[in-house]
């Protein structure tokens, strides 16, 4: 049975390298993943970088000369204008904020003064000078509150009944965790493009040309047929995810992550966490390629099933954000089992053993049954009939 | 030696194989003569071990494929309808490959390919890919795969189809030699003349039912008629009567 298992791999693995369409399979989407994180990481970091300050145009800055320069910050560029209107100093700002005289007035007897901010909420810059303008005033108002107190002999924390102090015991800002959950996802689709085009030349695209009889003639049993294809789909398929880790990793340690506040670090450490956790699902990915292509007529047809279940880990990334709870089908399920314990791997934690174990073993169980299926599907009669 | 007895095969409602018998004995050769649709090719499939017969039993060498298909598959060379060559593989590489399936390697295969490339005249194609190979070359390399472990018994499913004069020649001489060898060889066919030349031993099969099995004589004897083909017309068309009748 081993020598059967050998010549059908060592027949395929030579099938398999001169067919480019199926090594442009394996290999293009890790060149293409990596690239395309390359670009979203460092198009997020120009962004952040690129994040102009509030042009602020001030009318009646006379009145209240002092509150106009507390305003002025890096955030915030103040033009002082005469002469305007509000509305013809909003073409060329993104607010304009009206000081009238009755304001330091108002101030100097401790009424409540007023003060008024032209913007355009439909735009991105009028909504953001909104905001910045709301927590610069009210830093101001904090300051003349305290001001005024001292100034009456009270002690400024009178009027603090309760302090709420913050301290974030998260690991992971919550960009870390974004970024992250999204880039296991990238992994998690590796294996289901490495070894697609192989997996569906080798069993529908066999039966296409018509090669399958004359294999089905010969006296190899169905499990040697089976099992030596299957080895040759997982190795291509290991291969595309072992490129695909390493130009990812390369695409992230290149990008200005810590730009956009997220601190991710492939490390070879968590690259070969990654691929112990990926190697038995890689296997099991292809069993199951295998079993859906075995069921179809030609290659192209083959070709759409398996690009179609390509996107299963994306339906059980979303319900996995959904799901409130980590029920143990979860922890240990295949794709959502694996997104998890990817994204432990790249935030450089350390693999926990037992549960590495139980997922790929797991894995490894669903590959039996696929094969399994594989077999009897070689044995059907149907298979040659069409 | 091939035998059959009884066979029976149904897909579904429709009856491909009702009762075909016949007994193909070594050193001779037999050719399968019918209509399109007559059961010839599902008779071979259940010699060949890859259908299960409903009812009665093949043999080879005494082996019933259909509970010892390694075995009896390993005892045979199959030539099937379609040559279902692998275009990006070498002629070398489909003969080690199929070579490597019955069992042989190291020093043996090297023999074995030297041998089939001989006796085939392989060599100008021997490296290249069959991509885009004629019918003739396509042939040889399907022949080549049948023939590598040098099988007892070599069946033949319509292998001059497609074939020109030379292509035919060539095939016919494989034939004759493999039966020389003491090999016991079964071919379905359409072409007559091509029967009426090689074979020893003819068995007309028409809906599914051996109608007549015997040499060339004793064929032409039992129809009354002067050749093969009138021969066959006669058989085939008696077997359709026969088959109409037990529907009415």
């Amino acid at each position: 049975m081993m020598q059967d298992i050998l010549s059908v791999a060592r027949k395929e693995l030579k099938d398999a390298f001169r067919d480019r369409r199926s090594l442009l399979s394996a290999i293009v989407y890790s060149a293409f993943g990596a690239f395309v994180i390359f670009l979203i990481l460092n198009a997020l970091a120009i962004e952040e970088n690129n994040e102009m300050p509030t042009r602020l145009a001030v009318l009646g800055a006379q009145h209240a000369p002092v509150l106009v320069e507390l305003i002025a910050n890096d955030e915030i560029e103040v033009s002082i204008l005469e002469h305007k209107s509000p509305a013809g100093a909003l073409i060329d700002h993104d607010a304009v904020l009206v000081i009238n005289d009755a304001f330091p007035i108002k101030l100097n007897r401790t009424e409540l003064a007023e003060l008024e901010l032209y913007v355009d909420q439909t735009t991105d810059a009028g909504l953001q000078s909104v905001e910045r303008l709301q927590i610069a005033i009210s830093a101001i108002q904090s300051r003349y509150a305290q001001t005024r107190l001292i100034a009456q002999g009270i002690n400024p924390d009178i009027i603090r009944a309760v302090d709420l102090k913050i301290r974030d015991v998260a690991e992971d800002s919550v960009a870390t965790m974004a970024i992250s959950r999204l880039l296991v996802l990238f992994f998690v689709m590796a294996p289901f493009f490495a070894s697609l085009s192989i997996a569906a030349d080798m069993t529908a695209g066999e039966r296409e040309r018509d090669a399958l009889q004359p294999l089905l003639m010969q006296p190899a049993g169905q499990w040697s047929i089976v099992m030596g294809k299957w080895l040759v789909a997982t190795a291509i398929g290991l291969l595309g995810v072992g490129i695909t880790v390493l130009t990812a990793a390369f695409a992230i340690n290149a990008s200005p992550t810590t730009e956009i506040g997220v601190l991710l670090y492939a490390s070879v450490t968590a690259q070969r966490d990654m691929m112990i956790i990926l190697a038995p699902f890689i296997g099991m990915i292809a069993a199951l390629q295998m079993a859906i292509s075995l069921r179809s007529k030609t290659y192209k047809e083959a070709q759409t099933y398996l690009s179609l279940l390509a996107f299963l880990p994306v339906v059980v990334a979303f319900t996995a954000v959904f799901k409130k709870e980590h029920t143990p089908d979860v922890v240990y399920l295949p794709i959502a089992h694996h997104l998890g314990m990817l994204q432990q791997a790249l935030l450089d934690r350390p693999l926990d053993p037992a549960l590495t174990l139980a997922g790929g073993t797991l894995a490894l169980a669903a590959a039996g049954v696929c094969l399994y299926i594989c077999v009897i599907t070689y044995r059907s009669e149907r298979l040659l009939r069409a | 030696m091939i035998t059959c007895n009884n066979l029976a095969k149904q897909f579904a409602k429709v009856h491909a194989v009702s009762d075909v018998s016949f007994a193909a004995p070594d050193g001779k050769i037999t050719a399968l003569l019918g209509l399109n649709g007559s059961g010839k090719s599902t008779t071979l499939r259940m010699l060949a071990g890859l259908l299960k017969p409903k009812q009665g039993q093949a043999l080879i060498d005494g082996i019933d494929p259909a509970h010892k298909p390694r075995e009896a598959q390993s005892r045979l060379g199959l030539f099937p309808d379609r040559f279902g060559l692998y275009p990006r593989l070498t002629v070398r590489e489909h003969i080690e490959y199929f070579g490597r399936l019955h069992g042989l390697s190291g020093q043996a295969l090297k023999l074995a390919i030297n041998h089939i490339t001989d006796r085939l005249q392989l060599g100008s194609i021997l490296n290249r890919r069959t991509e885009g190979f004629s019918t003739g070359q396509s042939m040889r390399t399907a022949l080549a795969r049948a023939l590598v472990h040098n099988p007892q018994n070599l069946v033949l499913d319509e292998p001059t189809r497609g074939l020109d004069v030379s292509g035919v020649r060539q095939l016919r001489r494989v034939l004759v030699d493999a039966r020389d060898n003491g090999c016991c060889v079964v071919f379905s066919s359409h072409v007559m003349p091509e029967v009426e030349r090689i074979a020893e031993h003819i068995v007309i099969i028409a809906d599914g039912k051996t109608v007549v099995s015997g040499s060339l004589e004793e064929v032409l004897a039992q129809s009354g008629a002067a050749n093969l083909e009138d021969a066959f017309m006669h058989f085939s068309q008696a077997g359709r009567i026969q088959q109409s009748e037990q529907l009415l």
